[in-house]
């Protein structure tokens, strides 16, 4: 039953990917679909180039795997941050890393326009997480509750900071802020794709080769140490990379919630907290609930719902049945 | 005898005199777009104008203003102009739309304050103040020419007003002829961009009432929205003849013309993509912009008109200055 | 062998030495105790042993080395710690915990391979707790807790085993279970058992050696019969004892104060 449920995990996105290219406002027919897709990789049909063809190719594709790629980075970065403060209810928000980089985006539409959105919401994604590190280190030592603190205060500085971008800016630049703020994949091309991968990549790819290690780094700093883990330094490599790969995502479509708080514990309470399965199905996972969720997002209505609703929407009355289900044992105690 | 005239002259004098007061200093009431009743002494005598600065040079309202937004002096041609023309005109500024200077605003002592309905929280903290807001956001050219009317009356323009309306009736007709002659079946379909490039004009506002009326068709037009963030498989969708793009956004027709997933638009492949010049919808310039946008869609039909002659004949007829004055201070 | 010499540890910025000039040894394949009242610096001493404190005076050698020069990492292949209480944030299963002890062994970039499940196998068996491997840590009974404490650090194949109060939260028959199994494996495997205890009777019944620890003071070590007298339990622990020997076994028990509690019913009228 377990091996069945991992699979189900690892050809999720898979399937839906699939199947999101085959939907939109366009209406492609599936035969034209498949014949655009396998002539791209295989150039067996002669195409000419054409509206469909551009409409799968130059803009499902991308926004399909812009979806997926996004989504394993925030719940990546989510197992990453459950497993560092033994608390299934943390998340890339409550470090500040998305505020951070939100900020880093807003100030570069508001006032930089010519400036790399993606290289300043990264420079200050990182530099939240800094701050929340160093403040709660003041402590001697980091534990989990004086960074979930500092987390919470860095996270609100930085969105203090945006308002503050919002209020000076020219009201009508101020319209892509906000939207941008609320997270779309409207804009997705080759380029933001190439972005976001490598980012998930360069993120994603330490992480995975040291997940099994988060067992052993969620449990308490003394036993961990006892176990001969360099416990500071451990947290801050996987720190660092998670929130290069959150970072990245944020810059290329805005905030989008939920996914990095709910996708590793569902996929918890389905196979195990063993982070050397968790991680990598959480990856999926994520993966797949994001195209999911941007394919709802950009089809059920005549205009763009931004994804960031339907991922709240869809994802917390489910995660409160679960939650529900699960009793006391979906906490972990 | 002559004293009791006298007296009776005198009582008449200061009668005269007072009624003359209290008549020039009736009270005008009226609704602004929140719904809310404003009862205020005419004319008025100290404005802070945030949004409707246009209409200072248009009517005149030197004497009468008390500051402007800051985004007049940084970004509005006309206003630029004016004042480089004659420094002696220059204003108190008092911050933009959305991040009014209160303080600014108090020590200015105004009758009353034109602002936008952007930020109902700002006209909330300077109405507790005791201050009077007029809050506008035309959605139609009726309801811009009702704002331009009760510019008149609480400014005592309202032949001014007149005009203004005339002038721009002027344009709007002469759109109105040519464009009647278009067979329905040749209307072009027409997407007004905004902030982002799938953001799109939608139903409500004047933008949709423009394309409407100089002849297109709005694809989004049935979405009842101001505006809607859309994918771009939907502009695909409409394939529409022609995009205009709003003056302020970040993004050049260039950047459309050169993205693959746009290629296949119908405007793209006829190069009929324009970034509007910086003006606003909200000032009389919206017969100009219409006009600019009809003949961009259907050139044939204004193939004898010269753009920049009515712009300037516009221009001095309505603002007292010419275009060539002006165009200096545009923005690119 | 392990031998601490010259201990003296406080906290940082306080005037009171909490261990003063602590000296002693622990012998292979021996269990010995830590004993002493709440507030003795056992806990302490632990820590300071362990790691997780350091003592501004003194030295820790472990067969020889020099413990506290060395790295967390070398520290772990040396030692094996059993916490007294391990509350997992997530519900492992039993396996995945035991699987941990062998993270000194794993790479940072690394998971375990298939000697380290072995090893965590093997370990989980020589416990005789093999059947309980897929069962989630946080549903088995106290006693079994313990056992799977234990048999992660068995996975570490660490030549010392350091267990601090592993009997507290124990009822009677899993305390007896626990320490007999400690002992055992202190002897099969040839390794150094260390443990902090507070019940003299426990210490009495399982230890090689017993350490009397007072006001952060050695007060006497050496084996159980030889060092635990009633004159010297009354200074340690302020209560008043007899020892009773019986077929080779010794029960320590409290003699209470006189009072109507102690006397028969009908005596009290």
């Amino acid at each position: 039953m377990k091996n069945f449920k991992a699979i189900f995990l690892i050809f999720s996105p898979l399937v839906i990917g699939w199947i999101a290219l085959f939907l939109g406002a366009y209406k492609v027919n599936p035969l034209m679909v498949l014949k655009i897709i396998l002539n791209e990789v295989f150039h067996v049909f002669n195409l000419r180039d054409s509206a469909e063809k551009a409409i799968i190719i130059d803009i499902r594709l991308p926004r399909v795997l812009l979806a997926g790629i996004v989504g394993a980075s925030l719940s990546g970065s989510g197992v990453v941050l459950q497993g560092i403060f033994r608390n299934p209810l943390v998340d890339p928000f409550i470090l500040g890393i998305s505020a951070g980089a939100a900020f880093g985006c807003a100030i570069t539409v508001g006032f930089f326009p010519h400036w790399s959105i993606q290289l300043n919401a990264f420079i200050f994604a990182l530099l939240a997480v800094a701050l929340t590190y160093f403040i709660a280190r003041t402590q001697g030592e980091i534990s989990r509750l004086p960074l979930i603190l500092s987390g919470v205060i860095v996270s609100a500085f930085f969105q203090a900071l945006v308002s503050i971008v919002k209020f000076l800016v020219d009201p009508h630049k101020l319209q892509a802020i906000v939207f941008w703020l609320m997270g779309s994949f409207s804009l997705a091309d080759w380029q933001t794709l190439k972005i976001a991968g490598l980012g998930a990549l360069i993120g994603l790819l330490p992480v995975y080769f040291m997940r099994w290690r988060l067992n052993v780094l969620s449990l308490s700093e003394d036993e961990a140490k006892s176990l001969g883990v360099n416990v500071k330094r451990e947290r801050l490599i996987l720190i660092v990379f998670s929130t290069l790969a959150v970072a990245t995502a944020t810059s290329v479509c805005g905030i989008i919630g939920w996914i990095g708080l709910m996708v590793p514990h569902l996929v918890r309470m389905t196979i195990g907290p063993d982070h050397k399965v968790l991680f990598p199905l959480s990856l999926t996972a994520g993966a797949a609930f994001m195209i999911l969720a941007d394919t709802i997002s950009r089809t059920i209505t005549n205009f763009d719902i931004p994804v960031g609703i339907i991922t709240a929407l869809t994802g917390a009355p489910f995660f409160l049945y679960l939650l529900k289900k699960g009793g006391k044992e979906a906490w972990g105690k | 005898m002559v004293c009791r005239a006298f007296h009776k002259i005198l009582t008449l004098w200061i009668l005269v005199n007072l009624w003359i007061g209290v008549a020039f200093a009736t009270p005008y009431t009226f609704i602004d777009k929140r719904g809310k009743r404003i009862v205020i002494n005419v004319p008025v005598k100290r404005a802070v104008i945030v949004i409707s600065y246009e209409l200072i040079p248009a009517l005149n309202l030197w004497d009468q203003v008390a500051g402007v937004s800051t985004w007049a002096e940084e970004h509005c041609d006309i206003y630029k102009a004016f004042i480089s023309l004659n420094p002696k005109l220059k204003k108190p500024t008092v911050g933009v739309g959305t991040n009014l200077n209160i303080e600014a605003i108090i020590k200015l002592k105004p009758d009353l304050i034109i602002t936008w309905t952007y930020a109902p929280q700002v006209i909330k903290y300077l109405e507790s103040k005791g201050l009077k807001v007029f809050a506008i956001y035309p959605d139609s050219l009726k309801e811009f020419y009702q704002v331009l009317k009760i510019h008149g009356k609480l400014f005592g323009k309202e032949k001014r007003v007149e005009e203004v309306i005339k002038e721009m009736d002027k344009i709007f007709n002469l759109i109105k002829k040519r464009v009647a002659k278009i067979p329905p079946e040749k209307r072009k379909k027409v997407i007004y961009l905004l902030g982002k490039p799938t953001t799109v004009s939608a139903g409500i506002g004047i933008t949709d009432e423009i394309i409407n009326f100089i002849g297109g068709i709005n694809p989004p037009g049935f979405i009842k929205q101001r505006y809607a963030d859309v994918s771009i498989e939907r502009i695909l969708l409409w394939n529409p003849d022609v995009i205009f793009i709003w003056g302020y956004a970040g993004y050049t027709p260039e950047w459309i013309l050169n993205n693959s997933q746009w290629e296949h638009i119908k405007a793209v492949k006829n190069k009929q993509v324009y970034k509007l010049p910086h003006w606003s919808t909200w000032s009389p310039r919206v017969a100009l912009v219409a006009l600019y946008m009809a003949m961009k869609i259907y050139p044939e039909y204004f193939k004898d008109i010269n753009f920049e002659k009515i712009a300037d004949n516009f221009y001095c007829k309505v603002f007292g200055i010419s275009y060539k004055q002006v165009k200096p201070y545009e923005e690119l | 062998m392990l031998e601490i010499k010259e201990l003296w540890f406080k906290h940082k910025g306080q005037k009171e030495d909490i261990l003063k000039d602590v000296s002693f040894t622990t012998e292979k394949r021996r269990l010995t105790v830590i004993l002493g009242p709440n507030g003795s610096g056992k806990s302490t001493l632990f820590k300071c042993i362990t790691g997780i404190w350091e003592p501004y005076k003194g030295s820790i050698l472990a067969d020889g080395k020099e413990i506290n020069k060395l790295s967390h990492l070398e520290r772990a292949k040396i030692f094996a710690v059993v916490p007294q209480e391990h509350e997992p944030a997530f519900p492992y299963s039993v396996f995945d915990i035991v699987l941990i002890g062998r993270a000194p062994y794993v790479g940072l970039f690394s998971s375990p391979n298939s000697k380290d499940y072995k090893k965590a196998e093997q370990a989980l068996k020589s416990l005789g707790i093999y059947h309980l491997r897929d069962k989630p840590y946080n549903k088995i009974s106290g006693g079994e807790k313990q056992l799977v404490l234990l048999a992660r650090a068995l996975a570490q194949e660490a030549p010392f085993m350091l267990l601090d109060e592993p009997t507290s939260n124990l009822d009677f028959k899993n305390q007896i279970k626990v320490l007999s199994k400690i002992k055992n494996l202190a002897y099969e495997k040839g390794l150094t058992a260390l443990v902090t205890l507070h019940d003299p009777n426990l210490a009495s019944l399982f230890a090689d050696k017993i350490i009397l620890i007072k006001n952060g003071k050695i007060v006497a070590e050496g084996e159980p019969e030889k060092i635990l007298n009633e004159k010297l339990i009354e200074e340690i622990y302020g209560v008043k004892v007899r020892i009773v020997q019986n077929n080779g076994f010794r029960l320590i028990f409290p003699i209470l104060e006189t009072s109507c509690i102690n006397k028969p019913l009908e005596a009290q009228k």
